[in-house]
């Protein structure tokens, strides 16, 4: 009988998605702040 | 529907060009973007924006439209699907948050060519030269992500692609 649980999610893929997520708040925040000192 | 033999690599030739000479480019710009910031002849800096516009409109992006369709075939016409692996899935999601980082740049690009063209430019447009340097630097390195996910193809399914697999055994 085949195991019903799918894989657990691979390590590389964890580390990837902190390291997205960090730059991807960075450049959104950098993109606001280029915003706020330009007043548009 | 899956692709012949023939057709599937006829679509990824056609993907590795697109995505390698979108790397290319991108590359290019980044260059033409840090010569900008640094550069304190006028001249220079004019012809820089003036050049990175229409680098921009002209060869940067229909490459980045050619890798996306050229990969959403790859993916639909394949038995890799667009979903099943992760290593699929994050390569897709690194060439669209790359395409809506290029779509952003069109904006500040144009202001920075229009005002290069109508004089020296002034500091209030430093941050907007250094926002290009910084978001070309994170879409070389996306897009260097995703030509190593390509070559690598490191495992790990899905939950969907792993139910899929279960399915099709």
């Amino acid at each position: 009988m085949s195991d019903p649980t799918p894989p657990p999610m691979p390590g590389w893929v964890k580390v990837f998605i902190v390291i997205a997520i960090a730059l991807f708040v960075g450049v959104v925040l950098l993109h606001l702040a280029g915003r706020g000192l330009h007043g548009h | 529907m899956l692709l012949s033999p023939h057709a599937r690599k006829l679509a990824l030739t056609a993907h590795v060009v697109a995505s390698v000479g979108w790397l290319g480019s991108v590359a290019a710009f980044l260059a033409l973007a840090l010569t900008g910031l640094r550069s304190e002849n006028a001249e220079t800096v004019r012809a820089v924006y003036v050049s990175a516009e229409i680098v921009t409109w002209r060869v940067i992006l229909p490459l980045c439209a050619a890798a996306l369709i050229t990969g959403l075939i790859q993916g639909l016409g394949t038995s890799w699907g667009l979903v099943r692996h992760y290593w699929v899935l994050i390569k897709l999601l690194l060439t669209i948050g790359a395409t809506l980082l290029l779509l952003l740049h069109t904006g500040p690009i144009r202001v920075l060519a229009e005002a290069a063209s109508a004089g020296p430019l002034t500091s209030h447009l430093d941050r907007t030269r250094l926002q290009l340097v910084v978001d070309a630097t994170l879409a070389v390195g996306a897009l260097l992500v995703a030509s190593v996910l390509s070559i690598y193809k490191p495992t790990g399914l899905t939950p969907y692609g792993w139910r899929r697999a279960q399915r099709d055994a």
